[in-house]
């Protein structure tokens, strides 16, 4: 009965949204009892939908098999924790998982927005309402996941192995609050076009959403990142995979967008772009969810590719974004221009990270979207490689790494160059002589990989270079400087700490790519193959039972330069249901860096082919994009953010008065 | 039980979003968020001033541009509000029009007759005895309607009317096998086989020349042999049939339970092929003693050295044909102990599909 029930509040929670919708847009102007209806129907949708949710994971764990989801994706064998991430690990759960996240998202508005203008946040909630009737009736009609089977079948067919794994419990649902946070900045776009009102205050209410999103979205990427390096078992972190595109496109745009947000609270100006760019964004998300779901691209991801499904989900991005472009188009023509800057100033500087941004965005788009235009037209199959992203994409890093730094720096409406490079002279300096020291270190290698280092030294220095500046420890000593420090906004902080993880990527980038080693050889038991100063000896193999697969499983002694000795097993699974192999590679972690085994084929009698990595410093990639994302949360803390909370907080510090 | 707590729900959220009508936000001042904001702006200002990231000028001109951005809105906004606030009752009317729609699909869609399953309340036992042999092949015959070109849907069928008695289906469904899949003397064998318990035991042409193509595509092959040594035995090919004997009698250890019928086999191939006046040509080898003797053949040399997963497979389906489910269930049961854990699944799998 709970499986029907949380059917049935799917279905209210759909007919809540139809009417929120409804009343939302025919009352926005007069508030009262609509804006009360709209506010409080959020909320309940949220309710709802989590009810079914809660319904749908109750019936993966007890092993429901009449719930035909349950079957095809599920087994009474599988371990539990693969059993609940089960309900996301198939097309229908994972679009409910969408709904869930997007009525999360309409509820947190709801509850969180009290002190927006009512106008704003019912056009605001309706939007949401209309987004979610569309996907609520797509997952209702077209991919249900409630579907039943009348008799139930003895047992299920299995969970795809590649998926069996703690990954799947943390990427989708981080990825999904990205796409879907985006959601409420492309409501924010479209209810501001149609009220008319763009202005500052705009901005500073989109802020918080959009900080929210953009670090969701750049945990959920690296966290798919590191899953697909230890569990696909080919040894790469990033494959310009066109799935992997879908979700860094909306992660480009939204970096964008959270930029020229700042320059439209704090000066008025760039408002027509910083709305379009909330519009591409979440555009880009659903694009990335349509090319994911509609079996165009086939991938893990794309569970079952079913026609009729991608094209209703192409129709429904065909209207979401053609009816908010068409109103852009009308409405953003009547925007007032804001305030006037000159070229060199944190406007300017910000205008260009945006400028190299999406070009950033546009090639990924065309390098993604190209083969599948040209197959749609011609037939011919073509793929668009990693060397095409890579020299576009690198080239335009590049010039955009070298800026940060300057950005916080200038000063906004007229800035002056001379003055900021003088005062960032330090971290030029200490750039300069870390890459001599890395060249040095290297034996003056004729090759870029010193230079790319040294633009993540340099990011990274240009961060700490910005903080020290602001506590102005030069001119004010190192004891009022430290106060000063810590009294820094938490805005400041938040920014300083951001760049600062960009510069941490970008090290683990070059680390990972120019100076990682590697060996494929065969190994018999016994034998042992060395690799940038490691040794690694094949103890042997066994077979042995998990829970719903057998594997072989190579045992490995890994000795260290400095002569440690540590254990490390690399698997090839075959799972019990589906009878489909994966590999398990065996990764073992010294400091930043790592040693990873893959253990191959069987090789004559008694040998193995194993693929050893060693990869140096490849963890800051991932650490990168957990200080970014952190910075994001941080700025979320900052006390201006929460406007309309009680402001009585401890307005004047003791320290001013010194 | 499940309407009345579907009603509950229904009710529960209208009436939630009744009381929020009731008493909406206490008109609160719409311009007030905005004077906020310019408000944080101004104090973003003075911290700025006072950590010394901005001059004093600096500051002052700031703070005329945000002044002229106040009078602005104060120009546009602060316009009393035109329209007067939304009544309750036209929204009222959404309420009703939930429920109808919220029923009206889930009555189109849901399963409202249908409890939960859970595997733990299941008795599957119970369960599996009601999906009787017939449902399950008129499962996998109208599978097979379909899909006529299937070779497992003919390769599970085969065996299984063969065990009912349905041996023309057998002959068909084998006769499938062989032109789906390339042929086998198993396969070759088992059509003959067929055709043969068609006739009553008696081997026409066609039999024949697939026993014989069976033992020629196999130099080792058993079942043909035996097949094909009884009925030449049988017409009188006394010759050809002694042959045979011998060749099975090389093929075998010694320890085969059918080697005894097949030297009685020979024997009588002999004494026919002197004596042209044998009266009962057919010694004590019926089909029946055959097949057996191949069987305990296999079972024997299986539980003694042990084999591949093919012929324990092959082993415990023919047992089923034979001695039906014990038996079979007994060296299923030997094989499972035997196997490596990748044939113990296929195995189990094999055991699933014949009911076991």
């Amino acid at each position: 009965m709970l499986i029907e029930l949380g059917h049935f509040a799917l279905i209210l929670a759909f007919a809540l949204a139809f009417a929120q919708a409804g009343v939302g847009f025919a009352f926005w102007k007069r508030g009262g009892a609509a804006a009360a209806f709209v506010q409080q129907s959020a909320i309940l949708q949220f309710v709802l939908v989590g009810a079914s949710f809660a319904a749908l994971t109750q019936a993966f764990i007890v092993s429901d098999f009449s719930v035909k989801l349950v079957y095809e994706h599920s087994h009474s064998i599988q371990p539990m924790l693969y059993k609940i991430t089960s309900v996301w690990g198939n097309h229908e759960g994972s679009m409910l998982l969408f709904v869930l996240i997007l009525v999360l998202f309409g509820a947190a508005v709801a509850a969180f927005s009290r002190n927006l203008p009512d106008d704003l946040r019912t056009l605001v909630l309706s939007m949401q309402g209309v987004m979610v009737a569309a996907f609520s009736a797509f997952v209702l009609f077209t991919s249900n996941p409630f579907w039943r089977f009348d008799p139930a079948p003895i047992d299920g067919t299995e969970l795809n192995p590649v998926l069996q794994d703690i990954g799947l419990a943390l990427h989708p649902p981080l990825l999904y609050l990205g796409y879907v946070g985006f959601s409420v900045c492309f409501s924010f776009a479209t209810a501001a076009l149609i009220s008319g009102r763009i202005d500052a205050a705009w901005a500073r209410w989109v802020r918080p959403w959009t900080l929210a999103s953009w670090a969701f979205l750049t945990l959920g990427i690296a966290m798919g990142s590191y899953w697909a390096y230890y569990e696909l078992g080919w040894g790469g972190w990033w494959f310009w995979d066109p799935v992997e595109n879908a979700s860094f496109m909306p992660w480009l745009a939204g970096t964008a967008l959270l930029h020229s947000a700042i320059v439209m609270e704090k000066r008025n100006a760039l408002k027509v772009w910083t709305i379009f760019l909330a519009i591409i964004t979440f555009s880009l998300s659903l694009l990335g969810t349509f090319l994911v779901r509609s079996g165009v691209l086939t991938s893990v991801h794309s569970f079952a590719s079913d026609p009729t499904r991608g094209t209703v989900i192409l129709a429904m991005l065909a209207a979401l974004i053609g009816g908010a472009f068409t109103l852009f188009a009308l409405r953003a023509s009547a925007l007032r221009s804001g305030g006037l800057f000159a070229p060199i100033s944190r406007e300017g500087a910000l205008i260009l990270n945006n400028l190299f941004l999406s070009a950033a965005t546009a090639g990924v788009l065309v390098g993604t979207l190209y083969p599948l235009v040209l197959e749609a037209l011609t037939g011919a199959r073509i793929t668009v490689g990693a060397p095409f992203f890579d020299l576009t994409f690198g080239a335009l890093m590049v010039p955009l790494l070298l800026l940060i730094p300057f950005g916080p720096f200038l000063a906004w409406k007229r800035g002056d160059l001379a003055a900021v490079t003088q005062r960032l002279m330090g971290a030029i300096i200490a750039t300069v002589l870390v890459t001599i020291i890395v060249f040095t270190l290297l034996g003056f290698p004729v090759s870029l990989a010193p230079l790319g280092l040294g633009l993540g030294f340099w990011v990274m220095l240009g961060a700490i270079a910005e903080l020290f500046d602001k506590a102005a420890f030069r001119r004010a000593g190192f004891r009022r400087g430290l106060a000063r420090l810590k009294g820094l906004p938490r805005t400041v902080w938040s920014t300083a700490i951001a760049h600062f993880g960009v510069g941490v990527t970008v090290l683990g980038v070059v680390f990972a790519t120019a100076f990682q080693t590697e060996i494929v050889t065969s190994m018999r038991q016994g034998e042992s193959a060395e690799i940038a100063g490691y040794t690694v000896h094949y103890d042997g193999e066994q077979m042995l039972e998990g829970p719903n697969y057998i594997a072989e499983r190579g045992t490995f002694r890994i000795i260290a330069p400095w002569g440690t000795t540590s254990r490390l097993t690399s698997e090839r699974r075959v799972y019990a249901v589906s009878r489909m192999p994966t590999t398990e590679a065996g990764i073992n972690t010294y400091g930043l860096s790592q040693m990873y085994v893959q253990f191959g084929e069987r090789f004559g009698a008694d040998g193995r082919v194993v693929r050893l990595w060693h990869k140096p410093y490849v963890l800051l990639i991932w650490l990168g994009a957990i200080i970014m994302a952190g910075a994001g949360f941080l700025s979320l803390t900052d006390r201006r953010m929460r406007i309309g909370a009680p402001q009585a907080a401890r307005r004047k510090r003791p320290e001013a008065a010194q | 039980m499940l309407w009345l707590f579907a009603i509950l729900l229904t009710l529960a959220a209208l009436g939630a979003l009744y009381a929020a009508m009731r008493r909406p936000l206490a008109g609160a001042d719409e311009d007030a968020p905005t004077r906020a904001f310019f408000k944080s702006q101004l104090e973003g200002i003075e911290e700025d001033m006072r950590i010394g990231r901005i001059s004093e000028s600096e500051a002052a001109a700031a703070r005329g541009e945000l002044a002229r951005e106040v009078l602005r809105f104060e120009r546009e906004e602060g316009k009393p509000a035109s329209a007067p606030a939304a009544k309750i009752l036209p929204v009222l009317i959404v309420l009703p029009l939930v429920a109808v729609v919220a029923f009206a699909v889930y009555i189109a869609i849901g399963r409202a007759d249908l409890p939960g399953q859970p595997l733990a309340g299941r008795d599957l036992a119970a369960e599996g005895g009601q999906i009787s042999i017939e449902d399950a092949i008129a499962q996998v015959e109208a599978r097979l309607v379909e899909t006529p070109n299937d070779v497992r849907g003919w390769e599970a069928l085969g065996p299984v009317y063969m065990q009912m008695g349905r041996y023309s289906e057998a002959a068909n469904a084998f006769r499938h096998i062989l032109d789906l899949a390339p042929p086998t003397a198993d396969a070759e064998t088992d059509l003959a086989e067929a055709l043969i318990l068609v006739n009553d035991g008696a081997a026409d042409e066609e039999s024949i020349a697939l026993l014989r193509s069976a033992a020629g595509r196999d130099p080792v092959h058993v079942r043909s042999r035996f097949y094909l040594a009884g009925e030449l035995t049988r017409s009188g090919n006394f010759e050809e049939a002694a042959a045979l004997w011998r060749e099975l009698l090389d093929i075998a250890v010694g320890e085969e339970p059918w080697v005894a019928t097949a030297r009685a086999g020979l024997a009588a191939a002999e004494a026919g092929s002197t004596d042209a006046t044998l009266s009962d040509p057919v010694p004590d080898a019926t089909q029946e003693v055959m097949i057996r003797g191949m069987v305990e053949g296999l079972a024997a040399r299986l539980y003694d050295t042990g084999g591949s997963t093919d012929e324990w497979m092959q082993l415990v389906r023919s047992r089923m044909v034979i001695d039906g489910q014990d038996a079979a269930r007994q060296d299923l049961d030997r094989g499972l102990a035997a196997l490596d854990a990748e044939g113990r699944t296929a195995l189990a799998d094999l055991a699933a599909e014949l009911g076991l």
